[in-house]
């Protein structure tokens, strides 16, 4: 009798216990895996899939500059738990502060993870629009979140506390969309730009490794969503493709030596707002117009058939009264 | 050394057990991931919407398509057509579009000419779930025909509004109609309205404020050819922004199509265009 009793105990002292070692190894934040690809600059690789509990929003390319004084971090993540393992992968590379947290736009896969850092003193930099943006899209983007359940835990909305432009002293006009920022013996210059791929992109171009991270406005293997103006989006990109760098670092995808990513960003915006303007022309509904616009990008594209009916539709509606 | 092996077995199954019970929990929070959920659901709205009608299987009666998943939660296209009844004394008076996990489910009522043999309409609506889309034919005499369809999609009704909501508060009301003729001796034509509203269905936020919008939509909507109705809508938040419309009539000798809209304001909108008929074909009358 006092044999089974033990045994009792025994057991149900071992199952708390390794449940809860199992809970607590599972809760356990894991440094991102990231890649050194100039000196002193880091990427970390995002995975080509839509934001889901297997994922935790890590499905974007994100990146750290390491000057003689401090950490600059170009984007932070789809959710907290991401934003901690970039902060965890960092500090084993070096223990510098992080000062600098860049946004290059208000898409959730970007902006989530800066909760990681804002305690550590990092200041967020952002578009100047990139505070309405948020405002905007915060909410539903968070309701979004519960896709990732209880993982998304400390997730919060960070608003950027500087804008990269520079304005008057009584900040009533913007001088210039360019700032740059000094992280000791290294200097990045932080560009807004007009509505291309959002309402609020920004790039960052590291001066002394010629490295330029482009967040989404350009995009590799995945393909581009458009939520912003298609037609600009070329424009900016005309833009981007005359910086004099040495590697690309797209939003998503690997890291580029030329302007090949961008070339390919640009012509399928170019078909998709050529098809879209051609269907409204011609009268051509939108269901019919979701069967065929673009459809002969789709093998150069990973996600082609989540992203493309969503740039369609958005394209569409913004160019319909104009035809 | 058997009880043992037993104690092991015992454990892991156990703690399987347990650590999926803790994955599912939240889960469940998000219904519409759910069948039984959903059905449960439709269950309900279909007690406090239809109570005890039989709605019939639409098959032959009324079809609806819709994308399997919603490009965009807020802009998710939707069309529908309908037959020509066996009962030839009877004729559909009524379609009811039902989405049932939007916030306010019932979405509209249509009607539509009533010496056309065959309705068709194509429109966009908000979905802000996994849902079951479904359109009832309401018949003269009484009858209902329901067809439905699953539609994956989300956040449609959150999503901010697309462009500058000032831009679209000064154009609210703005109307455009297009007409297309169809076949040679069809009788019928294919008209496209268009009406700028930003359709704020009180759930969304104001960029600049980050207050909720509060509900600013259009309700009533009535299409006229020669002072006859060719289609009605009195609807709820459910349709998109900017609400547009594809729909047939039928063109009789032609004469004045004629749009009204009144908002939740109160505010009433108005577009006409007169149209001729020069070979069976309805063109834009001179002015």
């Amino acid at each position: 009798m006092t044999k089974i009793k033990t045994i009792k105990f025994f057991y149900i002292f071992i199952f708390f216990f390794l449940v809860s070692s199992l809970i607590i190894a599972e809760n356990k934040i894991k440094p991102l895996d990231v890649k050194k690809i100039a000196n002193g600059v880091y990427v970390h690789y995002g995975k080509h899939e839509n934001i889901y509990e297997g994922n935790i929003g890590d499905i974007a390319n994100l990146g750290f500059i390491i000057g003689d004084e401090s950490i600059a971090v170009v984007d932070t993540g789809g959710s907290f738990i991401v934003g901690e393992a970039l902060r965890l992968a960092i500090r084993q590379i070096s223990d510098k502060p992080i000062k600098y947290v860049i946004n290059t736009h208000v898409h959730q896969d970007h902006i989530f993870g800066n909760n990681a850092f804002v305690p550590e003193g990092a200041l967020v930099y952002g578009h100047y629009k990139l505070k309405q943006a948020i405002r905007e899209r915060g909410s539903q983007y968070l309701a979004q979140l519960n896709q990732i359940g209880d993982k998304k835990k400390n997730t919060k909305i960070i608003m950027p506390h500087k804008i990269i432009a520079t304005t008057s002293n009584d900040e009533r006009k913007k001088i210039s969309n360019q700032i740059i920022i000094d992280l000791g013996n290294r200097q990045l210059q932080l560009t807004s730009y007009e509505v291309a791929h959002t309402y609020a992109d920004a790039s960052v171009y590291d001066l002394k490794t010629k490295t330029l991270f482009t967040g989404d406005l350009v995009s590799d293997e995945r393909l581009p969503t458009m939520d912003g103006l298609a037609k600009n989006w070329i424009k900016v990109l005309n833009q981007i493709e005359k910086i004099n760098f040495d590697i690309m670092v797209p939003g998503h995808g690997k890291i580029q030596i030329d302007n090949t990513a961008l070339n390919k960003t640009k012509k399928y915006l170019q078909i998709l707002y050529d098809e879209v303007i051609e269907a409204l022309k011609n009268d051509i509904p939108i269901e019919e117009g979701l069967k065929t616009i673009a459809q002969r990008e789709k093998n150069n594209w990973v996600l082609f058939d989540r992203v493309n009916p969503g740039n369609i539709v958005r394209t569409f509606m913004r160019y319909e009264w104009e035809y | 050394m058997y009880r043992f092996l037993l104690h092991i077995a015992l454990f892991f199954f156990l703690s399987i057990t347990f650590a999926l019970g803790v994955e599912m929990d939240w889960e469940k929070a998000y219904c519409a991931k759910y069948e039984e959920c959903r059905e449960a659901r439709w269950i309900d709205l279909k007690q406090a919407l239809f109570e005890d009608i039989d709605l019939k299987n639409g098959e032959g009666v009324i079809e609806l398509t819709t994308p399997e998943r919603a490009p965009d939660g807020a802009f998710v296209p939707i069309s529908f057509k309908t037959h020509k009844l066996k009962d030839q004394e009877d004729i559909i008076s009524k379609i009811h579009l039902v989405i049932d996990m939007n916030p306010v489910p019932y979405s509209g009522t249509f009607k539509f000419a009533t010496d056309i043999d065959q309705i068709e309409l194509a429109t966009r609506i908000r979905l802000d779930a996994y849902s079951k889309v479904r359109v009832i034919a309401e018949t003269k005499k009484g009858d209902y025909f329901m067809a439905a369809n699953f539609v994956r999609g989300s956040g449609g009704c959150s999503a901010p509004p697309l462009g500058d909501v000032d831009n679209m508060l000064a154009n609210a009301g703005k109307m455009k109609m297009k007409v297309k003729n169809i076949g040679e001796e069809s009788g019928i034509a294919e008209a496209k309205i268009m009406i700028s509203h930003p359709q704020f269905n009180g759930l969304q936020m104001n960029p600049a404020t980050t207050e909720m919008i509060s509900a600013y939509y259009v309700e009533n909507i009535e299409v006229t050819y020669n002072d006859n109705i060719v289609m009605a809508l009195e609807s709820d938040i459910s349709i998109s922004q900017d609400p547009t419309f594809r729909f047939n009539f039928p063109i009789g000798d032609g004469g004045n199509l004629k749009i009204t809209a009144k908002d939740t304001d109160g505010n009433i909108y108005s577009h006409s265009k007169k149209f001729v008929l020069q070979d069976n074909q309805l063109k834009i009358a001179s002015q």
